[in-house]
């Protein structure tokens, strides 16, 4: 079982899609084969990002939403990072040189985990990865990695 | 054994119920109209906001090495 760190990107493309790449890796953590390891602040941004994209007209639906998208997080199992520190936040804004990023880049540094997978290949590099000594890949280039 | 095998069960329930999570909270953003592009621009402006709101810290800066 390899853990596996998810940028907000993968859950969303997964959640969204029901077949792909993003959805395979979720469906695999949740098939305890692979370790789910999420951010607390992706978790949340993701939260937040749901309810951001309703329509006035559509707020109503919040809630349900938010019950599905809890149970499709609870069901997998994910290992939690908690927030980073400014600390933290700050020396991993000097490795990805996006202070944006640097939250997650802090918590995936603090977690340690076997790959972080991200579709941000503009910010998520493999500088970063050299910088860090992370495995730092999109799901496809994670699923050409364990099978070649 | 059976401890392996109530295992297996857990994992095949949880996996169940991801499943049937993840299908309804498909069928639901379907039905609202989001697309996966509408989530991830939402999901980039929530990143940036939460930078201020959590860390205190100025939006989208080039940090130089």
């Amino acid at each position: 079982m390899q853990s596996l760190f998810l940028d907000s990107n993968i859950l969303l493309e997964g959640m969204r899609s029901r077949w792909g790449l993003s959805k395979a890796v979720l469906s695999l953590c949740a098939a305890r084969i692979h370790q789910m390891v999420l951010a607390r602040h992706v978790i949340t941004e993701v939260e937040r990002a749901l309810i951001e994209v309703l329509r006035v007209e559509q707020a109503e639906e919040a809630d349900d939403l938010l019950v599905d998208y809890f149970t499709f997080i609870d069901k997998a199992r994910p290992m939690i990072v908690p927030l980073a520190t400014i600390q933290e936040v700050t020396a991993a804004a000097r490795i990805i040189h996006h202070l944006n990023h640097a939250p997650v880049l802090a918590a995936a540094i603090r977690a340690r985990p076997d790959w972080l997978l991200s579709n941000n290949t503009e910010h998520f590099t493999q500088t970063v990865a050299s910088r860090t000594g992370l495995k730092v890949a999109t799901p496809y280039e994670f699923f050409r990695a364990i099978h070649p | 054994m059976k401890q392996l095998t109530r295992q297996r069960n857990n994992t095949d329930d949880d996996l169940v119920e991801f499943e049937t999570a993840a299908t309804r909270l498909e069928q639901r953003l379907d039905k609202l109209g989001v697309t996966e592009e509408d989530l991830l621009k939402a999901a980039d402006k929530v990143r940036e906001r939460m930078l201020a709101e959590v860390y205190g810290l100025g939006v989208d800066e080039l940090v130089q090495p």
